[in-house]
């Protein structure tokens, strides 16, 4: 009985101190979890943050790296933090694609998440070995039909953003091609140059410099829009493969349940931070254009993209296990 | 020329301040762990690794490297002073350097020791920088079916140039493609081995694997046995050869070194087996074979040369083409892979900062180590006489934060801590953990090329042999393979190994 009653005296306090939490927030260091490996987009993202939110804030903010399974367990982690608003964290866009390919995923990718802000796109491109006798999509795509079930795409494993690029590029252009998966985008690099492999989707920043040297020929630009660096190059969807459109993105969410007032305070913060000149251009030299939307349009980008990505992954029957 | 103008700029990136010390650290480290028995290089790699994430890749390869040829500097003063290989590529360095102590002639086996080590890794380093780049172009016209044949070629030689049992080391690479099977499939994306755990879908950690097999098994095994180490000498009276031991070692010096050289390149060669090679050569062509096991400083200047050679040169196949020929090269490419590196001939076009640094780093490392291990002699020989319980809780202590450090999670350390078990049997059981670690290591590139070269096939497993490199190589794996079954063979390679 005793023990009831200070349940419940328990329970009542934690309620009134809701609102007061998220007035005086944050009253201690913030943790972002990143749940990809040091080095990678994630985690440059996650860094940038929080090393100019601190001073923003008056607090300490870390991050924490907790890599592992393509990042469902940093994600998990992220899902199983109190919905306080000390523990946020850094996805990017493989995190759409996890419903449709984990087998017991451990956690609902859009509802248990609040969506704070979205942070960059990321450009991807279309690009070939010189040895390819294309220099434009069209060409590429005949040299396709000519060849067909010759010609080999690469990604950065089964079931990666890329794999679902590639098999949707050769499914909306209606050629057969062989999948070769590498363990990575860097792996794929030598088999991809010496042309084994004859096409592969990229982030921009992780081919810039074979295209720039001539080692790879730069088809078109993967997104919705043409690449700043190369504005005379068309995008897949102009250059005859309508509705294609491979995106590449970043995210910070919280557990559910954060309070609204927590969320809008860590947008302004975090959207803050994105628009510095500064943060722009380290953005700007992975090849990404920073967003900085609010939480509802950072929700919709969210639901839009996985329910996409869903239905494309169940369209093209990519499953892990065959 | 190119050669040179790339080892200028080698020597630029490892001759900056951070680098000399780390190399220094690395060398040091490494004649550390080669003076005390029982912790060998791959323990000392092992336990640095996760140490290494902070740092920039070329800086960690040169500590690691620093390592593994300073542990064949340190190993001989331990052979020669106590008559225990500090390390395993030692061993041999005992019999002949140890009744040279007991004559009164510690220094100058020791000085011949280590300017013959010197000598030798000065060639080697010369053959990394010169022979490099045309295996890094042969390289490159590697498909997926070549680097698979090539990969069967080495496993195989793996096998018959490994010390101990055919059958052990065959069971231990089978051990270790098991291990290295467990996670997310490369190919196909199936989780394998997990048992359902997000834990174990990239795999057995690298780190833990090696430290729970070398370190935490090194300690457990050295903890059963005695403590008590006899010192030949305590006093070492001048470490200038006279004229007629000079005359003696300097022509098993060059033999040794070319021999180390060319046996260092080899798959499952490296330090251990050119020593034994050498020293075996050595006693069938001295002019007086009963001088030997007397005290004969050819017996000492060849393996001690030998061992540094095939130290430094078999960093080539494993900097060209991404292979690892023997256990300390496997660890060199996991600390790369955790590094984001892949290793392969692209690693000279792609990272030649990180080639030509570690390259020159090499000889600066050799050069500090002379100093290390001569004038230095008098703390190696205090150092010898520190009792084994002072230091393993610290290294305990040290490994196990290493290995949280790694993910920011206990996981690792569990598994590092059911690995040492694993090790301990195995230890027990006689069994080399080195070519578990090379089948973990190969195992899951092996099975990639494999599939991959059968992907661009559609199926087609004749890619094999009708592509010629292919072709050459199964062909050599298949002669190796008959070879090692003829009897007059098996009787050699036993002769070999005898002495071990």
């Amino acid at each position: 009985m005793i023990r009831l009653i200070a349940t419940a005296f328990a329970l009542g306090a934690a309620a009134l101190s809701g609102p007061a939490a998220a007035q005086d927030y944050p009253n201690r260091a913030i943790s972002i979890i990143v749940p990809y490996a040091p080095g990678g987009q994630g985690d440059i993202t996650g860094r940038l943050i929080a090393e100019h939110l601190a001073p923003r804030l008056g607090q300490p903010v870390t991050v924490e790296n907790k890599p592992g399974a393509n990042g469902v367990i940093g994600i998990d982690a992220i899902a199983k933090a109190a919905p306080d608003g000390y523990t946020i964290g850094v996805v990017v866009a493989s995190h759409a694609l996890a419903r449709a390919l984990v087998p017991n995923l451990p956690y609902d990718p859009v509802t248990d998440f609040v969506p704070i802000t979205t942070t960059a796109r990321t450009q991807m491109v279309m690009v070939v070995p010189p040895s390819v006798e294309a220099d434009t999509v069209e060409e590429f795509i005949a040299l396709a039909k000519e060849k067909s079930g010759e010609l080999a795409y690469k990604s950065a494993g089964p079931g990666s953003n890329s794999h679902l690029f590639g098999a949707w590029f050769a499914d909306a252009a209606g050629v057969d091609m062989i999948h070769v998966p590498y363990s990575g985008s860097g792996a794929s690099m030598p088999d991809f140059l010496s042309g084994i492999v004859q096409l592969g989707f990229d982030t921009l920043p992780a081919v810039q410099q074979y295209i720039d040297s001539g080692q790879l020929k730069l088809l078109a630009a993967g997104g919705p829009e043409r690449s700043p660096q190369y504005p005379d190059v068309p995008t897949v969807a102009e250059a005859g493969v309508p509705g294609f459109a491979a995106n590449s993105w970043g995210m910070v969410l919280a557990p559910k349940g954060i309070p609204a007032e927590i969320v809008d305070k860590l947008n302004a913060e975090i959207n803050a931070v994105l628009e510095m000149p500064e943060v722009q251009e380290r953005f700007a030299t992975m090849g990404a254009t920073v967003v900085a939307n609010t939480p509802a349009e950072a929700l919709a980008m969210l639901e839009t993209e996985e329910a996409l990505y869903t239905d494309l992954i169940r369209k093209l029957d990519i499953t892990l296990g065959n | 020329m190119d050669l040179f103008a790339n080892l200028a700029n080698g020597f630029s990136i490892a001759l900056t301040l951070q680098n000399v010390f780390l190399c220094f650290i690395g060398a040091l480290l490494g004649t550390a762990i080669g003076v005390l028995p029982g912790l060998g290089p791959l323990a000392t790699i092992a336990m640095l690794l996760p140490l290494t994430y902070a740092l920039e890749p070329v800086s960690a390869l040169i500590m690691l490297a620093g390592i593994y040829y300073g542990a064949q500097y340190g190993g001989s003063t331990t052979a020669i002073l106590v008559n225990l290989p500090g390390e395993s590529g030692s061993v041999v360095t005992c019999i002949d350097g140890h009744q040279m102590a007991r004559k009164g002639r510690a220094g100058s086996a020791l000085a011949i020791a280590a300017v013959g080590s010197f000598f030798a890794g000065t060639v080697g380093t010369l053959l990394i920088a010169a022979l490099s780049p045309y295996l890094a172009k042969v390289a490159l016209s590697f498909g997926p079916a070549e680097y698979f044949s090539l990969m069967v070629l080495g496993l195989i030689a793996a096998v018959i140039l490994a010390s101990g049992g055919v059958l052990k080391a065959v069971s231990m690479i089978l051990v270790g493609l098991l291990l290295g099977s467990v996670g997310i499939d490369v190919s196909s994306g199936v989780h394998r081995f997990t048992f359902g755990s997000f834990e174990l879908v990239d795999g057995l950690d690298f780190a833990a694997l090696a430290m729970g097999l070398f370190a935490f098994c090194d300690i457990m095994a050295n903890a059963r046995g005695s403590h008590a180490r006899q010192l030949a000498t305590g006093k070492i009276a001048s470490l200038w050869p006279s004229r007629d031991e000079f005359r003696k070692a300097w022509p098993a010096v060059l033999r040794g070194t070319g021999l180390g050289s060319v046996l260092g390149l080899l798959p499952g060669g490296g330090a251990t087996l050119s020593s034994f090679a050498s020293y075996m050569i050595e006693k069938k062509i001295a002019r007086d074979p009963s001088e030997f096991g007397k005290g004969a400083p050819a017996g000492v200047a060849a393996p001690e040369a030998a061992n540094n050679a095939g130290a430094q040169s078999s960093f080539i196949p494993m900097l060209t083409l991404g292979i690892p020929s023997n256990g300390v090269m496997a660890m060199m490419i996991g600390a790369m892979m955790i590094h984001n590196i892949v290793p392969g001939p692209q690693i000279m076009t792609r990272n030649p900062d990180l080639f030509w640094g570690l390259v020159a780093s090499m000889w600066i490392g050799n050069a500090m180590l002379v100093i290390i291990n001569l004038p230095l002699i008098g703390l190696w020989v205090r150092f010898l006489q520190i009792p084994y319980f002072y230091l393993f809780p610290a290294i305990l202590i040290f490994s196990m934060v290493g290995l949280f450090s790694i993910e920011n999670s206990v996981t690792a350390i569990y598994m590092g801590a059911a690995f040492g078990l694993l090790g301990y049997v195995l230890n027990r059981l006689r069994c080399e953990p080195a070519p578990l670690l090379l089948g973990f290591i190969l195992g899951p590139m092996m099975e990639e090329y494999l599939r991959r070269a059968l992907l661009l096939s559609r199926g087609d497993p004749s890619v094999f042999v009708t592509r010629p490199l292919s072709a050459v190589l199964l062909a050599g794996a298949l002669v190796l393979l008959v070879t090692v079954i003829f009897p007059s063979v098996r009787k050699k390679r036993e002769e070999v190994f005898a002495e071990n």
